[in-house]
Protein backbone atom coordinates (compact mmCIF):
# COMPACT_ATOMS: atom_id res chain seq x y z
CA UNK A 1 0.00 0.00 0.00
CA UNK A 2 1.93 2.91 -1.26
CA UNK A 3 2.17 6.17 1.05
CA UNK A 4 -0.12 8.83 -0.39
CA UNK A 5 2.49 11.56 -1.73
CA UNK A 6 1.91 14.24 -3.66
CA UNK A 7 3.43 13.03 -6.68
CA UNK A 8 0.49 10.62 -7.07
CA UNK A 9 -1.72 11.85 -9.57
CA UNK A 10 -3.72 9.25 -10.31
CA UNK A 11 -3.62 6.55 -7.42
CA UNK A 12 -4.32 2.93 -8.73
CA UNK A 13 -7.42 0.56 -7.39
CA UNK A 14 -5.54 -0.79 -4.43
CA UNK A 15 -5.37 3.16 -2.77
CA UNK A 16 -9.09 3.08 -2.78
CA UNK A 17 -9.82 -0.14 -1.98
CA UNK A 18 -7.22 -0.75 1.12
CA UNK A 19 -6.97 2.63 2.06
CA UNK A 20 -6.33 2.55 5.94
CA UNK A 21 -7.87 4.55 8.76
CA UNK A 22 -4.58 6.28 9.00
CA UNK A 23 -4.42 7.29 5.58
CA UNK A 24 -7.82 8.42 4.99
CA UNK A 25 -7.20 10.86 8.25
CA UNK A 26 -4.24 11.67 6.73
CA UNK A 27 -5.85 12.80 3.59
CA UNK A 28 -8.75 14.52 5.25
CA UNK A 29 -6.12 16.59 7.10
CA UNK A 30 -4.86 17.42 3.87
CA UNK A 31 -8.08 18.13 2.36
CA UNK A 32 -9.21 20.58 5.40
CA UNK A 33 -6.02 22.62 4.51
CA UNK A 34 -7.57 22.84 0.87
CA UNK A 35 -4.60 21.32 -0.49
CA UNK A 36 -4.88 21.33 -4.20
CA UNK A 37 -3.42 18.10 -5.26
CA UNK A 38 -5.17 16.28 -2.37
CA UNK A 39 -8.38 17.43 -3.77
CA UNK A 40 -7.20 16.84 -7.18
CA UNK A 41 -6.45 12.80 -5.70
CA UNK A 42 -9.74 12.87 -4.18
CA UNK A 43 -11.94 13.56 -6.81
CA UNK A 44 -9.67 10.96 -9.35
CA UNK A 45 -10.44 8.32 -6.73
CA UNK A 46 -13.76 8.87 -5.95
CA UNK A 47 -15.15 10.63 -9.18
CA UNK A 48 -16.12 7.33 -11.25
CA UNK A 49 -18.12 5.81 -8.14
CA UNK A 50 -19.97 9.00 -7.14
CA UNK A 51 -21.07 9.17 -11.04
CA UNK A 52 -21.81 5.81 -11.05
CA UNK A 53 -24.39 5.75 -7.50
CA UNK A 54 -25.66 9.10 -9.44
CA UNK A 55 -26.37 7.41 -12.72
CA UNK A 56 -28.29 4.76 -11.21
CA UNK A 57 -30.10 7.23 -9.20
CA UNK A 58 -31.04 9.74 -11.57
CA UNK A 59 -30.90 7.39 -14.87
CA UNK A 60 -30.07 10.53 -16.74
CA UNK A 61 -26.07 11.03 -17.43
CA UNK A 62 -25.75 14.67 -18.24
CA UNK A 63 -27.48 15.03 -14.72
CA UNK A 64 -25.50 12.63 -12.87
CA UNK A 65 -22.46 14.43 -14.05
CA UNK A 66 -23.70 17.45 -12.83
CA UNK A 67 -24.71 16.81 -9.65
CA UNK A 68 -21.68 15.04 -9.08
CA UNK A 69 -19.44 18.17 -9.83
CA UNK A 70 -21.92 19.83 -7.15
CA UNK A 71 -21.00 16.71 -4.63
CA UNK A 72 -17.21 17.66 -5.18
CA UNK A 73 -17.73 21.25 -4.80
CA UNK A 74 -19.64 20.88 -1.61
CA UNK A 75 -16.82 18.23 -0.16
CA UNK A 76 -14.45 21.03 -0.98
CA UNK A 77 -16.11 23.46 0.73
CA UNK A 78 -17.80 21.78 3.42
CA UNK A 79 -15.02 19.12 4.55
CA UNK A 80 -14.44 21.01 8.05
CA UNK A 81 -17.99 19.71 9.07
CA UNK A 82 -16.47 16.00 8.80
CA UNK A 83 -15.91 15.21 11.76
CA UNK A 84 -14.45 11.57 11.49
CA UNK A 85 -17.53 10.14 12.85
CA UNK A 86 -17.76 7.78 9.30
CA UNK A 87 -14.86 7.09 6.82
CA UNK A 88 -14.74 9.59 4.51
CA UNK A 89 -16.05 7.66 1.42
CA UNK A 90 -19.44 7.08 3.37
CA UNK A 91 -19.72 10.20 4.03
CA UNK A 92 -18.90 11.47 0.63
CA UNK A 93 -22.07 8.99 -0.46
CA UNK A 94 -24.44 10.89 2.24
CA UNK A 95 -23.69 14.35 0.35
CA UNK A 96 -24.11 12.92 -2.93
CA UNK A 97 -27.40 11.15 -2.02
CA UNK A 98 -28.72 13.99 -0.61
CA UNK A 99 -27.69 16.20 -3.64
CA UNK A 100 -29.42 13.76 -5.59
CA UNK A 101 -32.61 14.04 -3.73
CA UNK A 102 -32.15 17.57 -3.70
CA UNK A 103 -31.91 17.20 -8.00
CA UNK A 104 -34.60 14.91 -7.96
CA UNK A 105 -37.28 17.30 -6.41
CA UNK A 106 -36.14 20.18 -8.26
CA UNK A 107 -36.28 18.28 -11.72
CA UNK A 108 -40.11 17.46 -10.60
CA UNK A 109 -40.88 20.57 -9.77
CA UNK A 110 -39.90 21.74 -13.47
CA UNK A 111 -41.43 18.51 -14.74
CA UNK A 112 -44.78 19.81 -13.30
CA UNK A 113 -44.01 23.36 -14.53
CA UNK A 114 -43.08 22.36 -18.27
CA UNK A 115 -46.50 20.05 -17.59
CA UNK A 116 -49.14 23.03 -17.06
CA UNK A 117 -47.35 25.24 -19.70
CA UNK A 118 -47.83 21.92 -22.13
CA UNK A 119 -51.02 21.60 -20.73
CA UNK A 120 -52.30 24.95 -21.35
CA UNK A 121 -51.10 25.17 -24.44
CA UNK A 122 -52.83 22.18 -25.74
CA UNK A 123 -50.05 21.29 -27.48
CA UNK A 124 -50.43 17.62 -26.54
CA UNK A 125 -49.59 15.01 -23.97
CA UNK A 126 -46.44 14.19 -22.23
CA UNK A 127 -44.71 11.64 -20.50
CA UNK A 128 -44.90 12.76 -16.84
CA UNK A 129 -41.66 10.21 -16.09
CA UNK A 130 -39.33 13.38 -15.17
CA UNK A 131 -35.75 12.53 -15.59
CA UNK A 132 -36.54 9.47 -14.00
CA UNK A 133 -38.07 7.14 -16.05
CA UNK A 134 -39.63 8.61 -19.01
CA UNK A 135 -37.23 9.81 -21.11
CA UNK A 136 -37.32 7.22 -24.13
CA UNK A 137 -34.26 5.30 -24.88
CA UNK A 138 -31.86 6.19 -27.38
CA UNK A 139 -30.99 3.70 -29.88
CA UNK A 140 -27.57 2.93 -28.57
CA UNK A 141 -29.20 2.62 -24.99
CA UNK A 142 -31.87 0.23 -26.65
CA UNK A 143 -28.74 -1.61 -27.95
CA UNK A 144 -26.60 -1.89 -24.92
CA UNK A 145 -26.84 -4.65 -22.38
CA UNK A 146 -29.02 -8.11 -22.33
CA UNK A 147 -32.40 -8.23 -21.93
CA UNK A 148 -32.32 -9.15 -18.54
CA UNK A 149 -30.23 -6.25 -18.06
CA UNK A 150 -32.38 -3.62 -19.26
CA UNK A 151 -35.28 -5.11 -17.74
CA UNK A 152 -33.76 -4.54 -14.22
CA UNK A 153 -32.50 -0.75 -15.38
CA UNK A 154 -35.94 -0.03 -16.42
CA UNK A 155 -37.77 -1.67 -13.50
CA UNK A 156 -35.21 0.14 -11.63
CA UNK A 157 -35.70 3.52 -12.65
CA UNK A 158 -39.21 3.12 -11.92
CA UNK A 159 -39.19 2.59 -8.51
CA UNK A 160 -40.47 5.22 -5.77
CA UNK A 161 -36.86 7.49 -5.13
CA UNK A 162 -36.60 6.10 -1.51
CA UNK A 163 -36.95 2.45 -2.76
CA UNK A 164 -34.49 3.13 -5.89
CA UNK A 165 -32.21 4.51 -3.36
CA UNK A 166 -31.79 1.52 -0.97
CA UNK A 167 -31.40 -0.71 -3.38
CA UNK A 168 -28.78 1.32 -5.38
CA UNK A 169 -26.96 1.62 -2.23
CA UNK A 170 -27.23 -1.30 -1.11
CA UNK A 171 -27.39 -4.27 -3.66
CA UNK A 172 -25.70 -2.18 -6.63
CA UNK A 173 -22.88 -0.27 -4.39
CA UNK A 174 -22.60 -3.24 -2.19
CA UNK A 175 -22.76 -1.00 0.90
CA UNK A 176 -23.34 -2.14 4.52
CA UNK A 177 -26.27 -2.10 6.02
CA UNK A 178 -24.78 0.46 9.04
CA UNK A 179 -23.41 2.47 5.94
CA UNK A 180 -26.50 2.97 4.85
CA UNK A 181 -28.08 4.01 8.01
CA UNK A 182 -25.38 6.47 7.82
CA UNK A 183 -25.93 7.68 4.46
CA UNK A 184 -29.45 7.82 4.65
CA UNK A 185 -30.42 9.37 8.25
CA UNK A 186 -33.09 6.33 8.74
CA UNK A 187 -32.89 3.84 11.46
CA UNK A 188 -31.93 0.63 11.40
CA UNK A 189 -34.96 -1.27 11.13
CA UNK A 190 -36.39 1.47 8.77
CA UNK A 191 -33.70 0.38 6.11
CA UNK A 192 -34.29 -3.39 6.27
CA UNK A 193 -37.83 -3.04 6.11
CA UNK A 194 -38.04 -0.25 3.41
CA UNK A 195 -35.41 -2.34 1.37
CA UNK A 196 -37.47 -5.58 1.64
CA UNK A 197 -40.49 -3.25 0.28
CA UNK A 198 -37.84 -2.01 -2.37
CA UNK A 199 -37.10 -5.30 -3.23
CA UNK A 200 -40.83 -6.55 -3.54
CA UNK A 201 -41.60 -3.66 -5.77
CA UNK A 202 -38.59 -4.24 -7.90
CA UNK A 203 -39.04 -7.57 -8.34
CA UNK A 204 -43.09 -6.82 -9.29
CA UNK A 205 -41.73 -3.88 -11.88
CA UNK A 206 -39.75 -6.81 -13.78
CA UNK A 207 -42.85 -8.75 -13.91
CA UNK A 208 -45.08 -5.88 -14.90
CA UNK A 209 -42.42 -4.42 -17.18
CA UNK A 210 -41.22 -7.24 -19.10
CA UNK A 211 -44.69 -9.48 -18.63
CA UNK A 212 -42.70 -12.51 -17.50
CA UNK A 213 -43.42 -14.45 -14.18
CA UNK A 214 -40.66 -14.80 -12.06
CA UNK A 215 -40.90 -18.03 -10.38
CA UNK A 216 -38.74 -20.40 -9.38
CA UNK B 1 -37.38 -19.96 19.50
CA UNK B 2 -40.33 -22.07 19.58
CA UNK B 3 -42.41 -19.04 20.38
CA UNK B 4 -40.94 -17.65 17.07
CA UNK B 5 -41.77 -20.49 15.34
CA UNK B 6 -44.97 -20.66 16.17
CA UNK B 7 -45.94 -16.97 15.86
CA UNK B 8 -44.34 -16.06 12.60
CA UNK B 9 -47.09 -15.92 9.87
CA UNK B 10 -46.80 -16.59 6.31
CA UNK B 11 -46.13 -12.68 6.01
CA UNK B 12 -43.86 -12.43 8.98
CA UNK B 13 -41.47 -14.92 7.01
CA UNK B 14 -42.08 -13.38 3.67
CA UNK B 15 -41.02 -9.67 5.48
CA UNK B 16 -38.36 -11.38 6.61
CA UNK B 17 -37.15 -12.84 2.88
CA UNK B 18 -34.51 -9.42 2.46
CA UNK B 19 -32.77 -9.87 6.19
CA UNK B 20 -32.69 -13.82 5.56
CA UNK B 21 -31.17 -13.58 2.59
CA UNK B 22 -28.25 -10.34 3.54
CA UNK B 23 -27.75 -12.87 6.29
CA UNK B 24 -29.16 -10.41 8.75
CA UNK B 25 -31.35 -11.80 11.15
CA UNK B 26 -30.44 -13.28 14.20
CA UNK B 27 -29.26 -17.41 14.23
CA UNK B 28 -32.35 -17.94 16.26
CA UNK B 29 -34.87 -16.26 13.45
CA UNK B 30 -32.56 -17.16 10.35
CA UNK B 31 -33.44 -20.95 12.11
CA UNK B 32 -36.87 -20.31 11.97
CA UNK B 33 -37.61 -19.04 8.75
CA UNK B 34 -35.05 -21.52 7.02
CA UNK B 35 -37.37 -24.20 8.41
CA UNK B 36 -40.47 -22.44 6.97
CA UNK B 37 -39.25 -21.97 3.85
CA UNK B 38 -38.24 -25.44 3.32
CA UNK B 39 -40.86 -26.76 4.92
CA UNK B 40 -44.11 -25.35 2.87
CA UNK B 41 -43.84 -25.08 -0.50
CA UNK B 42 -45.67 -21.33 -1.41
CA UNK B 43 -43.16 -19.90 1.12
CA UNK B 44 -40.18 -21.87 -0.77
CA UNK B 45 -41.04 -21.09 -4.25
CA UNK B 46 -41.57 -17.17 -3.35
CA UNK B 47 -38.02 -17.19 -1.66
CA UNK B 48 -36.86 -18.68 -5.01
CA UNK B 49 -38.21 -15.79 -7.08
CA UNK B 50 -36.81 -13.55 -4.49
CA UNK B 51 -33.63 -14.84 -5.07
CA UNK B 52 -34.05 -14.58 -8.89
CA UNK B 53 -34.70 -11.01 -8.23
CA UNK B 54 -31.21 -10.35 -6.21
CA UNK B 55 -29.67 -12.72 -9.27
CA UNK B 56 -30.97 -9.87 -11.57
CA UNK B 57 -29.43 -7.28 -9.42
CA UNK B 58 -26.45 -9.17 -8.91
CA UNK B 59 -26.13 -9.24 -12.67
CA UNK B 60 -26.21 -5.43 -12.98
CA UNK B 61 -23.78 -4.80 -10.03
CA UNK B 62 -21.55 -7.43 -11.51
CA UNK B 63 -21.39 -5.43 -14.82
CA UNK B 64 -21.17 -2.33 -12.90
CA UNK B 65 -17.29 -2.81 -12.13
CA UNK B 66 -16.56 0.12 -9.93
CA UNK B 67 -18.12 -1.73 -6.47
CA UNK B 68 -18.40 0.63 -3.40
CA UNK B 69 -15.88 3.34 -2.42
CA UNK B 70 -14.27 0.86 -0.39
CA UNK B 71 -14.52 -1.96 -2.70
CA UNK B 72 -17.40 -3.76 -1.03
CA UNK B 73 -19.07 -4.77 -3.98
CA UNK B 74 -19.02 -8.31 -5.01
CA UNK B 75 -20.20 -8.91 -8.53
CA UNK B 76 -22.56 -12.15 -8.19
CA UNK B 77 -21.93 -13.46 -11.30
CA UNK B 78 -22.91 -17.03 -10.43
CA UNK B 79 -26.37 -16.71 -9.75
CA UNK B 80 -27.02 -15.07 -13.30
CA UNK B 81 -28.17 -18.50 -14.63
CA UNK B 82 -30.84 -18.96 -11.82
CA UNK B 83 -32.35 -15.90 -13.00
CA UNK B 84 -32.56 -16.96 -16.77
CA UNK B 85 -33.95 -20.13 -15.77
CA UNK B 86 -36.51 -18.38 -13.88
CA UNK B 87 -37.83 -16.21 -16.37
CA UNK B 88 -40.55 -18.54 -18.48
CA UNK B 89 -43.42 -17.54 -20.82
CA UNK B 90 -42.43 -15.92 -23.54
CA UNK B 91 -40.10 -16.80 -26.97
CA UNK B 92 -37.37 -14.43 -25.27
CA UNK B 93 -36.34 -16.12 -22.60
CA UNK B 94 -34.24 -18.53 -24.28
CA UNK B 95 -32.20 -15.22 -25.52
CA UNK B 96 -32.32 -14.03 -22.28
CA UNK B 97 -30.55 -17.95 -21.11
CA UNK B 98 -28.25 -17.26 -23.54
CA UNK B 99 -26.89 -13.95 -22.36
CA UNK B 100 -27.40 -14.45 -18.93
CA UNK B 101 -25.77 -18.23 -18.19
CA UNK B 102 -23.28 -17.50 -21.94
CA UNK B 103 -21.30 -14.69 -21.78
CA UNK B 104 -18.88 -13.46 -19.08
CA UNK B 105 -19.70 -10.14 -17.99
CA UNK B 106 -15.81 -9.11 -18.13
CA UNK B 107 -15.36 -9.87 -21.93
CA UNK B 108 -18.35 -7.93 -24.05
CA UNK B 109 -17.91 -4.70 -24.21
CA UNK B 110 -21.54 -4.31 -25.71
CA UNK B 111 -22.98 -4.76 -21.68
CA UNK B 112 -20.69 -1.75 -20.69
CA UNK B 113 -23.44 0.40 -18.94
CA UNK B 114 -24.09 4.34 -18.93
CA UNK B 115 -22.78 4.72 -16.01
CA UNK B 116 -19.79 2.77 -16.17
CA UNK B 117 -18.53 4.76 -18.95
CA UNK B 118 -14.92 7.02 -18.33
CA UNK B 119 -15.65 10.34 -16.65
CA UNK B 120 -13.72 12.93 -15.93
CA UNK B 121 -14.92 15.74 -13.32
CA UNK B 122 -11.47 17.18 -12.33
CA UNK B 123 -10.59 19.91 -15.09
CA UNK B 124 -14.24 21.03 -14.47
CA UNK B 125 -13.98 21.33 -11.11
CA UNK B 126 -10.82 22.91 -10.95
CA UNK B 127 -11.74 25.55 -13.38
CA UNK B 128 -14.98 26.44 -11.09
CA UNK B 129 -12.70 26.37 -7.80
CA UNK B 130 -10.34 28.98 -9.22
CA UNK B 131 -13.03 30.77 -10.55
CA UNK B 132 -15.10 30.57 -7.38
CA UNK B 133 -11.98 31.41 -5.15
CA UNK B 134 -11.44 34.98 -7.01
CA UNK B 135 -8.07 32.71 -8.56
CA UNK B 136 -7.17 31.73 -4.71
CA UNK B 137 -7.02 28.06 -5.62
CA UNK B 138 -5.67 26.35 -9.17
CA UNK B 139 -3.87 29.73 -9.73
CA UNK B 140 -1.46 28.18 -12.20
CA UNK B 141 -3.55 26.82 -15.12
CA UNK B 142 -0.59 24.11 -15.85
CA UNK B 143 -1.02 22.57 -12.85
CA UNK B 144 -4.44 22.14 -12.59
CA UNK B 145 -5.12 19.04 -14.39
CA UNK B 146 -2.35 17.54 -13.50
CA UNK B 147 -2.63 18.38 -9.47
CA UNK B 148 0.16 17.44 -8.26
CA UNK B 149 3.51 18.05 -10.05
CA UNK B 150 5.42 21.23 -10.31
CA UNK B 151 5.19 22.47 -13.89
CA UNK B 152 6.72 25.49 -13.49
CA UNK B 153 9.72 23.99 -11.94
CA UNK B 154 10.19 21.38 -14.29
CA UNK B 155 10.45 24.09 -16.80
CA UNK B 156 12.69 26.28 -14.99
CA UNK B 157 15.38 23.15 -14.51
CA UNK B 158 15.08 22.49 -18.57
CA UNK B 159 16.09 25.99 -19.15
CA UNK B 160 18.22 26.09 -17.07
CA UNK B 161 19.86 22.72 -18.37
CA UNK B 162 19.82 23.59 -22.02
CA UNK B 163 21.71 27.08 -21.12
CA UNK B 164 24.15 24.82 -19.09
CA UNK B 165 24.39 23.00 -22.61
CA UNK B 166 24.68 25.78 -24.99
CA UNK B 167 27.48 27.12 -23.19
CA UNK B 168 29.70 23.78 -22.50
CA UNK B 169 28.99 22.89 -26.28
CA UNK B 170 30.95 26.40 -27.29
CA UNK B 171 33.55 25.84 -25.03
CA UNK B 172 34.13 22.28 -25.98
CA UNK B 173 34.20 23.30 -29.54
CA UNK B 174 36.80 26.16 -28.77
CA UNK B 175 34.62 28.78 -29.65
CA UNK B 176 33.22 31.63 -27.42
CA UNK B 177 30.01 32.32 -29.05
CA UNK B 178 30.84 36.08 -29.44
CA UNK B 179 33.39 35.38 -31.66
CA UNK B 180 31.00 32.74 -34.15
CA UNK B 181 29.59 34.99 -36.03
CA UNK B 182 32.55 37.22 -36.92
CA UNK B 183 34.33 34.08 -37.81
CA UNK B 184 31.55 33.21 -40.11
CA UNK B 185 31.43 36.65 -41.89
CA UNK B 186 35.58 36.49 -42.61
CA UNK B 187 35.29 33.48 -44.22
CA UNK B 188 32.74 34.92 -47.12
CA UNK B 189 34.27 36.59 -50.52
Amino acid sequence: MAELDDNDAVPDEDWVTTLSAEEEAKLVERLKKRDEAAFSQFVLVYQQRVYALLARMLNNREEAKDVAQDVFLAVFKNIDSFRGDSKLSTWLYRVAVNHCKNRIKMLDRRSARKHDVIDDAREGAVSDGGVLGGRPARPDEAAQGSELEQAVRKALASLDEEHRELIVLRDLEGLAYEEIVTITGLPDGTVKSRLHRARAALKEAIEKGVGWKISP
Amino acid sequence: MEDLAVTLSDDDVRERFSAFHDGELSPDEAKVVRERIEADPTLSAEFEAFKKVMGGLAFLAAHGSHGSPDGGAQPRASVVPEVASAVKGADTSAKVAAVAASKPVEEDASLVLPEDESVDLLPDLQATLHKRSGGKFYKNRATRVVGTRPIEAIAAVTLVLLVLAYVLMTYVSGLRPAEAPQGASSQSP
